[in-house]
């Protein structure tokens, strides 16, 4: 149904407004529904208070150049990460997405698995032709290009693109990620972007650090298992010392940043009463303008907690007692997104090749999602649109 | 009595042995220090959970021994708040001011061993005799609920379901009038059976300054008919032989003994509304 919908939409994009929009794929998805035509999305009301109200403090914490000041001319940025592979990364940054889109958002997903991506098969397409690699590094297309409609409604996607280029790339880094993260931020002005979700790779590489410490909102999910809880733990830390960096070459303090980052490793123990809260307490004296400035841009950014495969009510809790640590031992406020249970739906649905959502929209876990997708943008301070 | 003794000294000793250095209990329990005997339980449990052996949230992060410490610092504070009385105490070491719980729902809370932790308040009432426990142990004791000493002490503990129907035998019938005026105009009314309709329904029940919705609980009526008999809406009546039925119990609960002129009178209003307006019904 999906196809027939996006087949339809796609040829009266194509008929009507080929002479609008030359590179029409890109917003082939938002002519097809009407209803999102109604709504302006720059209108003030739209706005999440959550974003506005701590924009100065946000943007402090920022490892890229932000071109624009005007809090309203982003789009929200919600990032999916979680240190371990394979804990669905992929799927909750997919059908995450589309859910949004079915509360009335129009909602971009970037494929930032660097050199190991594949988004693209979570939506059941083949691995495009025009994707981040393009743009980036042999800089043959432009953004617009490279945005692809998914067979969902208000959904596109940016597919990370083929590993053999991104090999050279990632093994001696020539250009930085700033361009990317240019063409993000003004996508909401440009193509009318409400919210994008980042799809982070495994492990805690330096440029997944940077882009998890730029969401407004920052889902780690984790499997009810120890490697994975313990990976998701280091991931935490991995943020806060990505932010104390970033607020470093901000505040023009890097030898504070690093003197804070060296007492912490020596500090920071395997007790709750040596967690980096306690640290941070104690720093506080000795540089209170930093860490204020710091607590600051830990407020003004979310942290969400999701648990991926729970079977029973224990791995379930497993979320509030992490939200508990995690504020006690890093001094890190989480939020619990919500869990997503264990489905053999979601291995049926990427064999079927197709979205989870679309495929299978009664079962439990796409209901799970809806929740999760729902408890995102309370967080976020936004409005569900319908 | 010996074993409540031994409980009550080391519950003392134990507030005293406190380290008001570290965090407090408030602290502890992730709960503000206004929280209700609620939040504090259900605080309590996620921490269980949490700091339980085998939990995995705490994994790399937290060594065993230390959750087991922090599990049993736990289960103290949790064992100080839940007690009203030692959180008074505790609440008085630290400065801290809470607001007096207004109403009661405290039996709500009851689910573990309160019972004993109850009449453990009440022994040191006789024994101390102190003005601490004076007015808020008489409402938090939870003496008797499991028990079953008696149904008087029962209900001591649960002042709020007084207004709850009292069991026994049900009040068949309404309080007659005492005045003599009212009863004359009682008298009016029943002489001229054949002017009776909802209006003089509505006078007779004033006359005993009963409402409506006394009538309904007594009788079983719903409320809709009643205001249907009384405003004359025949419309709103069911068939015929219901509205009797109505009338009956209704006259019943009045008090008046001899009602079947009163009800002939209404059905025959009511048959004449009826043929005038559903002449096929």
């Amino acid at each position: 149904m999906e196809y027939a919908a996006l087949k339809r939409g796609l040829h009266r994009a194509l008929s009507t407004h080929s002479s609008k929009f030359p590179h029409g794929i890109g917003m082939v998805m938002f002519e097809i529904n009407p209803r999102f035509k109604q709504q302006n999305p720059t209108s003030e009301s739209e706005l999440s208070s959550q974003i506005t109200q701590n924009f100065s403090a946000w943007r402090m914490g920022l490892p890229f150049e932000l071109p624009v000041t005007n809090p309203k001319s982003i789009p929200a940025l919600i990032a999916v990460g979680g240190g371990k592979g394979g804990v669905g990364k992929s799927i909750v940054s997919a059908n995450l997405g589309a859910n949004l889109a079915q509360f009335g958002y129009r909602v971009l997903i970037i494929d930032l698995d660097l050199g190991c991506s594949n988004l693209h098969s979570h939506f059941g397409v083949a691995m495009p032709k025009k994707s981040l690699a393009d743009f980036l590094l042999t800089k043959t297309a432009n953004f617009r290009d490279i945005m692809l409609p998914a067979p969902v409604q208000g959904v596109a996607f940016v597919a990370g693109g083929r590993e053999e280029i991104w090999g050279d790339f990632l093994e001696n880094p020539s250009s930085d990620l700033q361009v990317l993260w240019d063409a993000i931020v003004s996508s909401r002005q440009q193509y009318k972007v409400d919210i994008v979700v980042l799809d982070l790779g495994a492990g805690t590489h330096r440029y997944t650090m940077d882009f998890f410490s730029c969401a407004h909102l920052g889902i780690v999910t984790c499997l009810p298992e120890p490697t994975s809880i313990e990976n998701a733990y280091v991931f935490f830390k991995m943020a806060l010392w990505k932010l104390i960096d970033n607020l470093g070459r901000r505040l023009h303090q890097t030898e504070v940043a690093q003197d804070v980052k060296a007492a912490l490793a020596s500090m920071a123990g395997g007790s709750l009463s040596s967690g980096y809260a306690t640290c941070f307490r104690q720093l506080a004296m000795s540089y209170p303008g930093f860490i204020q400035e710091l607590q600051k841009t830990i407020q003004a950014r979310n942290v969400g907690i999701m648990i991926n495969q729970a079977r029973d009510q224990a791995d379930i809790d497993l979320g509030t007692s992490m939200e508990h640590i995690c504020q006690k031992y890093f001094g890190l406020p989480t939020r619990y997104v919500g869990y997503l249970n264990y489905d053999e739906s979601v291995l049926k649905s990427l064999k079927n090749r197709r979205l989870l959502v679309s495929d299978f929209p009664h079962s439990m876990i796409a209901k799970r999602l809806s929740v999760a997708a729902a408890q995102s943008l309370k967080i976020l301070g936004m409005q569900r649109r319908n | 009595m010996i074993d409540q003794q031994r409980t009550e000294s080391r519950s003392l000793r134990s507030l005293a042995a406190l380290n008001l250095n570290g965090p407090t209990l408030y602290e502890l329990l992730d709960v503000p220090t206004q929280a209700s005997r609620l939040q504090i339980r259900e605080s309590y449990i996620r921490l269980r959970s949490t700091y339980a052996s085998g939990s995995q949230a705490l994994y790399s992060l937290v060594s065993d021994e230390e959750a087991r410490q922090t599990l049993e610092s736990i289960e103290e504070a949790y064992r100080i708040l839940d007690d009203d009385h030692l959180r008074k105490e505790y609440d008085d070491l630290i400065g801290v001011i809470r607001e007096p719980v207004r109403t009661q729902p405290l039996d709500y809370g009851s689910l573990h061993d309160s019972a004993r932790m109850g009449r453990r308040i009440s022994l040191q009432e006789e024994t101390s005799g102190s003005k601490l426990y004076g007015s808020s142990s008489e409402s938090t004791d939870n003496r008797g609920v499991w028990d079953g000493e008696g149904e008087n002490e029962v209900r001591t503990t649960r002042p709020y379901v007084s207004s709850a129907p009292v069991a026994g035998k049900i009040k068949k019938v309404a309080e007659r009038p005492t005045s003599p005026d009212l009863r004359a105009q009682e008298e009016a009314i029943l002489a001229k059976p054949e002017v009776f309709d909802g209006v003089t329904l509505t006078r007779l029940r004033e006359i005993l300054s009963i409402p409506q919705s006394e009538i309904q609980e007594r009788t079983k009526i719903a409320i809709e008919y009643i205001k249907a008999l009384e405003n004359n809406d025949f419309h709103k009546l069911p068939s015929l032989v219901y509205v009797r039925g109505f009338l009956k119990i209704y006259l019943q609960y009045l008090g008046i003994q001899d009602g079947k002129p009163l009800i002939d009178a209404y059905a025959e209003k009511f048959n004449n509304w009826r043929e005038k307006h559903r002449p096929h019904s």
